[in-house]
């Protein structure tokens, strides 16, 4: 027999090897379902095991549990050998967490082996309120409090939670808070501190909030619950000395759970006219940064409103009519101190006041109408009145948008006193303005200078050209060097337009043109190539005109002008 | 000759009004608003600008007014938009940056406006403190000024400095010009919202969640448009949809 010791790999691959010669487990296939206890309070954690008999693979699967929370914490197994058969056993544990009192059934959990479904017995549990045994004597516990358990609506109520503990735990988990019915604001992080209950040390964590009641009637606040880990010692693995150094200490999951709180909201009063919403006490006071002025200068007005109890909301006192002052807001200030013992501070409203006419004015008293809930009555704070005299402007001065703040320092601080947007464009200058930039324009007013670049590149590199090869130049001037000499010939003039057009021909084909007879200016044009015509064209000018140069007094007929200018761009077109 | 053929076409289009539109002058019409402005009747202003506007005038001083009768009769994201738009023409005015600080204020929500961070605005000045038309006319005069060094490089090759001032034009050209490329090509498109408060969706229909409510004068990114929504987007990356009739579009 060889069970519940943990095997080599080796061992068990040996094992695993044997029990596949032998066969398929002999033993019968099957789930079976245990509890470790049967009766517990909701702090309590309840271990649950299924063992899966006769497969390896097969996953259980369990019961709805709704009313427990469940944490898988892992599986065993173990290999048996019997009479020559080997047999195996999965054990599957899992936490189970109440979360309610009562009595429940653990459903039956199933598993489907060689496509058999077994399913195991149900188990009932009962699990009970909590520990009979007080909590401060634990090593572990919650509380929850209220610094009144019947407020007035809007009042403010201190919530106090703290955990105890002299137990190392780690990874705690609250979940949140539930205060419906309240407006809520927290007082500060958690603080942690020691302190002696029962004769025995104990630390404290506490987390407080202002809650505000929003309803009347039974408001209930229900449990908070924590949960954690909690060292119960060092785990066993049977290997000796090492694991009093190495071995990782054992714990424990922890439910914590405080008192539900019912709260009992009660409504307020009738209230006055005038009801600011304060509840709480609260104070009222106002003054003012100079109280002798001229007409046209200005002073500060500051009404501050402190007090304990839902400061958050503090309103602007209504300022009674002033027609000697013109009024301007200012920022308002706060100051609002979140402590242990609960919400106060103050917040400060103030105006500029800017005296209209002269005479014997003054800030009227302020009131403020709010609710005191230990005296549960309205009270009403007010503030003294401010007396302020107003002398007469000097001259025609005009009204002071600024107000010296520090004039005794000699340098003068300016404080803004209203503020306005700036005035209109009148000018009609204004129509002539740019507007976005049209991209039509803009491409081409971006491409002009590169595409005048090309020209002026392109010309360059001809006069280049021509430069280093004036056979080139010459032939490529030829034709407007020709027509430059054309109008400036007499029409009549024979010899001058003969010698026109062999120049032409000359400078094309890169020879002396005037040296050249009609019948060489036929056999050069022949040689490059133009075409039989036009050389045959060129002959006959060149005939007529040697004939007009010397039988009819050098004088030409009309329009031979005409022709030689036609035949030299014929010409060009061909060399 | 060559520089003034440059200089004309590259500048911004100069405002001209097409008179066919306009019953009146135009500068009678802007006197008559300025007048109804000053009586306090700011819806009246507003119309006179208005047909200013279509007929042809985009100058930032008359966004400016407009932005101002805006602000006065109550409309405050029209009044931020107008801004925006008078912005994108006089970037460096301070009344402009005051009374834009002034309607800002009034906003609800607590959404800041999607500007550059104050490094990126510094890093490329140029880019956020010129408006298009300045940064069209100085592109223009660099790149003339950059192909007539290369002309004269090619008619007088010793000319000392010719071509280091070309290397530098051609730079300045390249930062310029991308400058305003960037801005004609992939404009920054803010909407902002008009109604004082509109829901935006998870999608582009009004079954789809509310995903968050926001407020007139609020200023968001523009990502893209879909048959009359337009889909916007928080500082924090978080997006929604709303309709496109909520909202007025302004190209930065």
């Amino acid at each position: 027999m060889l069970a519940g010791r943990r095997l080599s790999p080796l061992v068990t691959a040996a094992l695993l090897a044997g029990a596949w010669l032998v066969g398929r487990p002999a033993a019968a296939q099957s789930i079976q379902a245990e509890i470790d206890r049967t009766e517990a309070t909701v702090e309590d954690q309840l271990r649950l095991t299924l063992t899966v008999i006769g497969s390896q693979s097969a996953q259980p699967v369990l019961p709805p549990l709704p009313e427990f929370e469940v944490i898988a914490a892992g599986t065993s197994k173990q290999w048996s050998f019997s009479n020559g058969r080997a047999s195996s056993r999965v054990a599957y544990t899992y936490l189970l967490l109440p979360r309610s009192e009562g009595e429940f059934e653990i459903g039956a959990a199933t598993v489907e082996i060689d496509d058999q479904l077994h399913s195991s017995r149900p188990i009932r549990v009962r699990i009970v309120a909590t520990s009979a045994e007080p909590r401060q004597s634990r090593d572990l516990f919650l509380t929850a409090s209220l610094s009144t358990s019947s407020p007035f609506v809007g009042q403010q109520v201190l919530f106090t939670w703290r955990l105890y503990r002299r137990l190392r735990i780690a990874d705690a988990r609250l979940d949140p808070f539930e205060f419906e019915g309240f407006l809520v604001e927290d007082l500060g992080d958690v603080r942690e501190f020691e302190t002696t209950v029962n004769g025995q040390t104990f630390l404290v964590s506490e987390i407080r909030k202002a809650l505000f009641p929003q309803e009347t009637g039974t408001l209930t606040i229900p449990p908070t619950r924590l949960s954690c880990q909690v060292v119960v010692g060092r785990q066993q693995s049977g290997r000796g000395a090492f694991d009093d150094l190495f071995g990782r200490p054992a714990t424990a999951t922890r439910v914590l759970r405080s008192d539900p709180l019912a709260v009992e909201v009660r409504p307020l009063p009738q209230p006055p006219p005038g009801f600011s919403g304060l509840v709480g006490s609260f104070e009222l006071a106002s003054s003012v940064s100079q109280d002798r002025l001229r007409a046209g200068e200005s002073t500060t007005l500051v009404v501050e409103v402190s007090g304990r109890g839902n400061v958050q909301m503090i309103p602007e006192p209504r300022l009674p009519e002033m027609p000697a002052f013109k009024v301007y807001d200012d920022k308002p200030g706060a100051d609002i101190v979140r402590g242990s013992s609960g919400m106060s501070g103050s917040r400060s409203f103030r105006k500029a006041l800017v005296a209209q006419r002269p005479g014997e004015h003054a800030v009227p008293p302020l009131e403020l109408v709010y609710f005191d809930p230990e005296a549960e009555s309205y009270r009403t704070a007010r503030s003294a009145e401010i007396p302020l005299a107003v002398e007469a402007a000097e001259g025609q001065e005009e009204l002071r948008l600024t107000e010296t703040i520090a004039p005794s320092t000699g340098k003068v601080a300016v404080r803004i006193l209203a503020e306005d947007i700036l005035p209109l464009y009148g000018g009609v200058d204004a129509l002539t303005q740019p507007g976005r930039p049209e991209r039509r324009r803009l491409a081409l007013g971006l491409l002009t200078p590169p595409l005048a670049y090309l020209g002026l590149w392109a010309a360059a590199r001809r006069r280049r050209r021509y430069r280093e090869d004036r056979a080139l130049a010459r032939r490529q001037r030829a034709a407007a060097r020709a027509r430059r000499r054309l109008k400036r010939v007499d029409g009549g003039d024979a010899e001058a337009l003969s010698r026109c057009l062999r120049e032409f021909v000359g400078d094309k084909l890169g020879l002396e043109g005037v040296a050249l007879t009609p019948p060489e200016v036929r056999n050069h044009l022949a040689r490059h190539g133009v075409d039989e015509a036009a050389v045959a064209s060129a002959g006959r000018l060149l005939d007529r005109l040697e004939a007009a140069q010397y039988g009819a007094g050098g004088k030409t007929p009309d329009g031979l002008s005409g022709e030689v200018a036609d035949l030299i761009r014929q010409l060009d077109r061909q060399l | 000759m060559l520089l003034l053929a440059a200089l004309a076409p590259a500048a911004a289009a100069a405002a001209a009004p097409a008179g066919g539109l306009l019953d009146r002058q135009p500068a009678e019409l802007w006197l008559e608003a300025k007048s109804a402005y000053e009586a306090g009747e700011y819806g009246r202003a507003v119309e006179l600008y208005g047909r200013l506007e279509e007929a042809g005038l985009d100058g930032g001083r008359l966004h400016y007014n407009l932005g101002n009768a805006h602000l006065r009769s109550g409309e405050l994201g029209r009044a931020i938009a107008s801004y925006l738009r008078s912005r994108a023409r006089m970037p460096r005015d301070e009344d402009l940056a005051a009374n834009l600080d002034f309607a800002r204020r009034s906003v609800k929500d607590a959404i800041a406006p999607p500007e550059p961070s104050p490094l990126v605005a510094t890093l490329l000045f140029w880019h956020f403190s010129m408006s298009s038309s300045e940064l069209a006319w100085l592109a223009g005069l660099i790149n003339l000024l950059l192909w007539s060094a290369l002309a004269l490089r090619l008619y007088r090759p010793a000319a000392s400095g010719a071509t280091g001032a070309a290397w530098v034009l051609a730079v300045l050209l390249l930062v310029v010009g991308g400058s305003l490329a960037w801005r004609l090509i992939r404009p920054t498109r803010i909407a902002v919202v008009l109604p004082p408060e509109v829901p935006a969706y998870t999608a582009p229909d009004t079954d789809s969640v509310v995903r968050f409510k926001l407020h007139a004068g609020s200023e968001l990114r523009l990502r893209s448009r879909r048959d009359g929504w337009l889909r916007i987007a928080l500082p924090g990356g978080e997006q929604g949809w709303i309709e496109s009739d909520w909202a007025e579009v302004v190209e930065r």
